[in-house]
C-alpha cells in the first residue's frame, strides 16, 4: 500500500526556501504507455560510422549490480518539457504569472505561427527573436528599449527584481544575456531546477521498416515523368515526357528507385532492419528532478517592485517571499508535467508507474533522508497563488498586465518571403 | 591532529564535469582544485565577501592535498548535443550611434552640473555661459534623438520588394525555434555509485575551531561543481567513510589540486577573463593512489622524467625507425642553433670545458608506433624528455630555445597568430620533416604521450635497439661457446645501463635476436652508431628485461639513450609482443 504524504503547504515549503533544505528533489518510476515491456525510443545522437548504436548508454551500479540504463530526456529537453507544462497551464488558466510573448497573429500570411512565447523561444527572455520584435502597443519600440526591456538588461543576479517582475521563469530555467546590449558581460542566471529521465534495464532492440502496398502494384511497372506537367507522373508511355524519342523516367529529389512505383510512394518497400537506433526495452524509467535551494537564495532582490530600497529585516523576510514564489512555480511545472503524461517523441509515451503518487523531498542540507510531500494540480495552483500573493504583499508584484510584443515588419515580411520562395521551390536556402 | 572533512552530495545522482585535459572524458573524482574554485566562487559572489571565510579560504589552501572519499562511478557514452544558437537576427544593433547618444547625455548632464555649480558660486557671468552651453548640448542631443529613432525605425521597415538578401531571409527564418540553428556540446558525465565524495583535510584542532564554522557556513551556499547541471548540497561535517583515493607520488591518478596562493590567483584570471574568456584553472599536480589496489611496493622511477615536450610530425615522408638517431640529432642541431651561447649543458650535453656531461641531459627521442595489432613502426613525432632533476634554469633555457625557433618560423612562414607553427628538420638524404609541437591539454595519439611509455611494469622490451656501452665480442659467431659468452656480456652491459639511469638491477636480462615488439625494426636493420665513422662503432641489440620490483619509466638505455635508441616499452596485456 503506497503511503501518503502529506500536502506540501506554503509554510513548509517558506521554511525549506529560508533554508531549511538544500533541495526540492522529485523522483519518479515511470513505464510506456503501451504497457511494460513495450518498446519506447530515445534520443538518437551522432555517434560516429563506428558506434554500435546511436543512444546514450551507462552501465550504471544499482543496488549492486551493474544495470544498462539509457538517456531518455535530457536535461535540457526537460526543461523544455516543463516549460511547455508551465505554458499549457498559463494558456488554460490554470497558473497566473507573467509570460512575455510574441504574436504573430495579426501578420498577413504567417498567423498561423501564433503566439511564441518567452517558455517557447529557446533562450528564453534574451532570445534573438524577442531582440527583433517590437512592444505591440506602439509598434515602433524594440523589446530592449522599451522599459521591460532595458529593466531586464540592467538586472543582476545581485538585484534580480526587474526579471521576478516581468519573466519568473527565466530564474527557474536559468538565462545568459550574452547577445545582448552588454555582450558577454550580460547578466547570467544559474537554472535552479535540473530534470532528467532515463531508462533503466534498457535492452536495444531493432526496428523494421517495410510496407505492403495496399494497391498492389507491382514493382517493375514503369512511371514516367508527365508530357504536360513534369512534376506529375504517369504509368502511360503515351503521356509521358519524351526526350530523343524515349519516355523519361520519373525521379523525385529524396526518393529512390528512379522509374519505379516506389518513386511515387507506391509499391511494396524491401524490409530493412535499423539496429543502431531500433529502440530499447527497458524495466522502468526514472525521472530525477531537482530544485536547487542554494541557487534560489543566490538571487537577490535588494529593492522592491517600485524601486523602494528595503531595510535589512524587511529584506530578509521579501527575499523568502520572492525566492517561495518561484520555488512554488517550478514545482508547478513538475506537477504539470506529470499531469499531462511525458510524451517524448514518436512511440515514446511514458506514463507514472501504477500506485505511485507524486512526492516532493526536502533534502536536509547535512545529509540522510527529507521528510516527503505530496501535490496536486490544484494544490500546486493555490500554492503558486499564496506564494505570488506573498510576494506582492513585500513588495513584489508579478507583473499582471499581458507583456506583448509584435516582429518587426521587415522580421515578419522576410518570414513570409522565406515561406514564399520555400513554396515555389527556389528556397535551398531556406530549406529546414 | 585533527581533520576537516567536507561533504559533497551530486543531488541529481550525476556529475557533470569534464576532465582539464580531454573535451570528451568527464572528471571522476572530483578534483580538489575544483572543489576550491567552487568555494571562491560561491564566496566571491557575495554582495559583501565575508572576511571570516576569505581567512577560511586562505587557510585550506595551504593545507596539504586532502584525502578522497569516492566510490567508482560509471561513465555515460559521449555524445554531442545540438544547442539552440542565440546570434541570430536581422534588425541592426547600432550600438555606434547608441554610444554616441549616451556620450551627449553625459556632456549634456556634465553641462547641467556646471551651470548648478555657477549659481551656487553666484557668478553670473558664468551662469550665462552655462545655460548657453546646456542649451546647446539639450539641442544638440533633441537632434540626436530624432536621428538616431529614425535609423531605427527605417531598420524595422521591410526590404522592398526584390531587395531581400538571402543572408537576412536566412537569418529571418532561423529566428524562429524549429528553425533556430544548433551547435554541437558535449556534456561528458558520471554517475557515481554513491553519489557522497568526501574530501578530508589534516589540519590543526585551534585551526579547525578558528575556520571550521566559516568554511562550514560557505559550503551550504555552493550551488554546482562542474556544469550548472550538476547541482550538490555540500556541507562540512564531522567524520568521513575510509577514503578511497590517497595523495601518493607514485600514483597513477593525477589530481589538480590549489596552490598555496591559490585565492589570489583566481581572483587575479577572474579580473581577466570575466567568465567569458576562455580559461584554464590555475592548479598544482598531485598524484593520487585507488587506497587498497596497491598492495605491491611502489615503483622505482628512472632518471628522465615525465615532462616530455612532443612534437608530432605533420609533414614530408613518414620515416622509419632506423632514421631515429638522424632525426635527434637534427633535433638536437636545430635547438643548439637557437639556444643561448654558450648552450646549457642540459642541451649539449657537454660540460664547460668541452668533455662529455657526466650528469643525465636532454634526450631526443623519436617515438615510433610499435606494440600494436597494426603497428606500423612508423616514427609519429619526437619527444623531448627532460632528466627528473634538472636544473630549473637550465630548463628553462631548453624552453626559450624552442620559443625563439618558433618564433623564427613565425617569421619566416609569416603567421604571428599560430601558437605551435610548422619546424623543419633538414635530413640530408632522408629528406624534411615538418614537427608541430603538442600543446598541453590537447588530446594526441597514445605512442605521443608520456603514459605509453611509463607503465609501471615489471618488464620491460626495446622498442629500439640498445647501443651497448661496451663491445660484448662477437654474437653472431659460429663458435657457440664464443657467441653464448658475447650474448652474456651484452646482458651484463645492459644490466648496468639500467643502474646508470637510476634503475635497480634486473632480475632477468635476454638479448633477443630478432625484434621483441610488433612493428620494432631488427638491430642489424639500423644504421651504424654513432655516426661518425671515425668513432667506436656499438653494437646494437634488441632485449627484454624483467626488473624485480615494478619500475616506472620513461626507460633510456645504452650510449644511444639521448638519440633515441635504447627507448623500452612497458609490457602489458595491451601490448603485442613477438612470441
Amino acid at each position: 500500500m503506497p503511503t501518503t504524504h502529506p500536502e506540501l503547504t506554503l509554510d513548509v515549503l517558506k521554511h525549506a526556501v529560508a533554508g531549511g533544505a538544500a533541495a526540492v528533489r522529485c523522483v519518479t518510476r515511470l513505464q510506456p504507455a503501451g504497457g511494460k515491456g513495450d518498446k519506447v525510443f530515445p534520443p538518437t545522437y551522432a555517434t560516429g560510422e563506428k558506434a554500435t548504436t546511436r543512444y546514450a548508454f551507462e552501465d550504471r551500479r544499482i543496488d549492486g549490480t551493474t544495470v544498462a540504463t539509457v538517456l531518455l530526456d535530457s536535461v535540457a529537453s526537460q526543461a523544455n518539457r516543463i516549460e511547455e507544462s508551465l505554458q499549457s497551464a498559463w494558456d488554460e488558466e490554470r497558473l497566473s504569472f507573467p509570460v512575455i510573448t510574441v504574436d504573430f497573429g495579426k501578420e498577413d500570411k504567417i498567423a498561423d505561427l501564433d503566439t511564441i512565447s518567452v517558455l517557447q523561444a529557446p533562450h528564453r527572455i534574451a532570445d534573438a527573436l524577442l531582440r527583433d520584435s517590437l512592444d505591440a502597443a506602439d509598434g515602433k519600440t524594440r523589446f530592449r528599449d522599451t522599459k521591460i526591456g532595458r529593466a531586464y538588461t540592467d538586472a543582476t543576479v545581485k538585484n534580480a527584481t526587474a526579471v521576478f517582475t516581468y519573466c519568473p521563469t527565466a530564474l527557474i530555467f536559468g538565462v545568459w544575456d550574452s547577445t545582448g546590449p552588454k555582450g558577454g558581460l550580460g547578466s547570467k542566471f544559474q537554472r535552479a531546477l535540473v530534470s532528467e529521465i532515463i531508462g533503466v534495464g534498457a535492452a536495444p532492440g531493432v526496428k523494421t521498416a517495410s510496407r505492403l502496398d495496399p494497391a498492389g502494384i507491382q514493382a517493375n511497372v514503369p512511371v514516367y515523368h508527365g508530357k504536360d506537367n513534369a512534376e506529375d507522373w504517369t504509368a502511360n508511355e503515351e503521356l509521358a515526357l519524351k526526350k530523343n524519342g524515349k519516355a523519361v523516367a520519373f525521379s523525385r529529389k529524396g526518393s529512390e528507385g528512379k522509374g519505379k512505383p516506389s518513386a511515387v510512394n507506391h509499391s511494396n518497400i524491401a524490409p530493412s532492419i535499423e539496429d543502431k537506433a531500433g529502440g530499447v526495452t527497458i524495466d522502468y524509467a526514472l525521472q530525477t528532478t531537482v530544485l536547487s535551494l542554494p541557487a534560489l537564495r543566490k538571487l537577490r532582490f535588494p529593492s522592491d517592485g517600485s524601486g523602494k530600497t528595503l531595510d535589512a529585516k524587511a529584506r530578509m523576510e521579501a527575499e523568502t517571499s520572492v525566492r517561495t514564489a518561484l520555488a512554488a512555480l517550478a514545482l508547478a511545472g513538475i506537477v504539470e508535467q506529470r499531469t499531462r503524461g511525458y510524451d517524448l517523441r514518436s512511440r515514446s509515451l511514458l506514463v507514472p508507474e501504477d500506485g505511485q503518487p507524486l512526492n516532493f523531498e526536502l533534502v536536509p542540507a547535512d545529509g540522510g533522508d527529507g521528510e516527503r510531500y505530496s501535490l496536486t494540480t490544484a494544490g500546486a495552483s493555490e500554492l503558486v497563488r499564496a506564494a505570488a500573493t506573498g510576494a506582492a504583499t513585500a513588495g513584489f508584484v508579478w507583473e499582471r498586465t499581458p507583456i506583448k510584443l509584435v516582429p518587426a515588419a521587415k522580421l515578419a515580411d522576410l518570414i513570409r518571403e522565406s515561406r514564399r520562395r520555400a513554396a515555389e521551390g527556389e528556397g535551398e536556402e531556406v530549406s529546414e | 591532529m585533527k581533520a576537516l572533512v567536507l561533504q559533497l552530495r551530486y543531488l541529481t545522482g550525476r556529475c557533470v564535469a569534464t576532465a582539464y585535459n580531454d573535451r570528451d572524458l568527464a572528471e571522476w573524482p572530483p578534483h580538489p582544485a575544483r572543489v576550491y574554485s567552487a568555494l571562491v566562487a560561491t564566496w566571491a559572489e557575495e554582495e559583501v565577501r565575508d572576511e571570516a571565510e576569505r581567512a577560511a579560504l586562505e587557510w585550506l589552501a595551504k593545507l596539504a592535498a586532502p584525502r578522497i572519499y569516492a566510490t567508482g562511478a560509471s561513465h555515460r557514452d559521449v555524445v554531442p548535443h545540438f544547442v539552440p544558437v542565440n546570434d541570430a537576427g536581422v534588425l541592426g544593433t547600432f550600438e555606434r550611434e547608441r554610444e554616441r547618444f549616451r556620450k551627449l547625455e553625459d556632456a549634456l548632464a556634465v553641462a547641467k552640473e556646471a551651470e548648478a555649480s555657477a549659481r551656487r558660486a553666484g557668478d553670473e557671468k558664468g551662469v550665462t555661459k552655462a545655460t548657453k552651453t546646456v542649451a546647446k548640448a539639450e539641442k544638440v542631443l533633441a537632434d540626436e534623438r530624432v536621428k538616431v529613432k529614425g535609423l531605427i525605425e527605417d531598420d524595422q521597415r521591410p526590404y522592398s520588394a526584390g531587395k531581400h538578401s538571402g543572408v537576412s531571409l536566412k537569418g529571418a527564418w532561423a529566428l524562429l525555434p524549429e528553425h533556430r540553428g544548433r551547435q554541437p556540446r558535449s556534456f561528458p558525465s558520471v554517475s557515481p555509485d554513491d553519489s557522497r565524495v568526501f574530501l578530508r583535510w589534516t589540519a590543526t584542532a585551534d585551526d579547525l575551531e578558528q575556520h571550521g564554522p566559516a568554511l562550514g557556513a560557505l559550503a551550504t551556499r555552493v550551488i554546482r561543481i562542474g556544469h550548472s547541471a550538476s547541482l550538490v548540497a555540500c556541507a562540512v561535517c564531522d567524520d568521513c567513510p575510509t577514503p578511497t583515493w590517497e595523495p601518493r607520488d607514485d600514483g597513477d591518478e593525477v589530481l589538480r589540486i590549489p596552490g598555496p596562493n591559490q585565492l589570489e590567483l583566481l581572483l587575479e584570471a577572474h579580473s581577466r577573463h570575466q567568465e567569458i574568456e576562455p580559461r584554464v584553472l590555475p592548479c598544482r599536480f598531485q598524484r593520487y593512489v585507488r587506497v587498497g589496489s596497491r598492495l605491491q611496493p611502489a615503483p622505482v622511477i628512472s632518471a628522465f622524467g615525465d615532462d616530455w615536450l612532443v612534437f608530432r610530425q605533420v609533414g614530408g615522408r613518414r620515416l622509419a625507425q632506423t632514421s631515429c638517431v638522424e632525426i635527434a640529432r637534427a633535433m638536437r642541431g636545430a635547438l643548439l642553433k637557437h639556444a643561448d651561447d654558450p648552450p646549457p649543458q642540459l642541451l649539449s650535453g657537454h660540460a664547460a670545458g668541452g668533455e662529455q656531461s657526466e650528469v643525465p641531459h636532454l634526450a631526443i627521442v623519436p617515438l615510433p608506433f610499435v606494440g600494436h595489432a597494426h603497428a606500423t613502426g612508423d616514427l609519429l613525432g619526437v619527444a623531448l624528455i627532460l632528466p627528473r632533476d634538472s636544473d630549473a634554469k637550465e630548463r628553462q633555457a631548453v624552453l626559450r630555445a624552442i620559443g625563439l625557433w618558433e618564433d623564427a618560423r613565425r617569421l619566416e612562414t609569416d603567421d604571428d597568430q599560430v601558437d605551435t607553427p610548422p619546424l623543419m628538420l633538414v635530413l640530408g638524404r632522408a629528406g624534411e620533416v615538418v614537427l608541430e609541437r603538442v600543446e598541453w591539454g590537447t588530446s594526441a595519439l597514445r605512442t605521443l604521450g608520456p603514459a605509453t611509455w611509463r607503465g609501471p611494469s615489471h618488464s620491460w622490451v626495446t622498442a629500439t635497439p640498445i647501443a651497448l656501452d661496451r663491445n660484448p665480442g662477437n654474437l653472431y659467431s659460429r663458435e657457440p661457446a664464443e657467441a653464448a659468452a658475447a650474448f652474456e656480456a651484452a646482458e651484463r652491459s645492459i644490466a648496468t645501463s639500467c643502474e646508470r639511469i637510476g634503475l635497480p638491477l634486473p632480475s632477468y636480462v635476454q638479448v633477443h635476436p630478432s625484434v621483441p615488439l610488433v612493428g620494432a625494426v631488427k638491430a642489424r636493420t639500423y644504421p651504424p652508431f654513432p655516426t661518425d665513422p671515425k668513432k667506436h662503432q656499438r653494437v646494437k641489440v634488441h632485449a627484454r628485461i624483467e626488473f624485480p620490483v615494478p619500475v616506472a619509466g620513461p626507460v633510456l638505455l645504452g650510449a644511444g639513450r639521448y638519440y633515441g635508441l635504447g627507448l623500452c616499452c612497458p609490457v602489458s596485456e595491451k601490448t603485442r609482443v613477438q612470441p
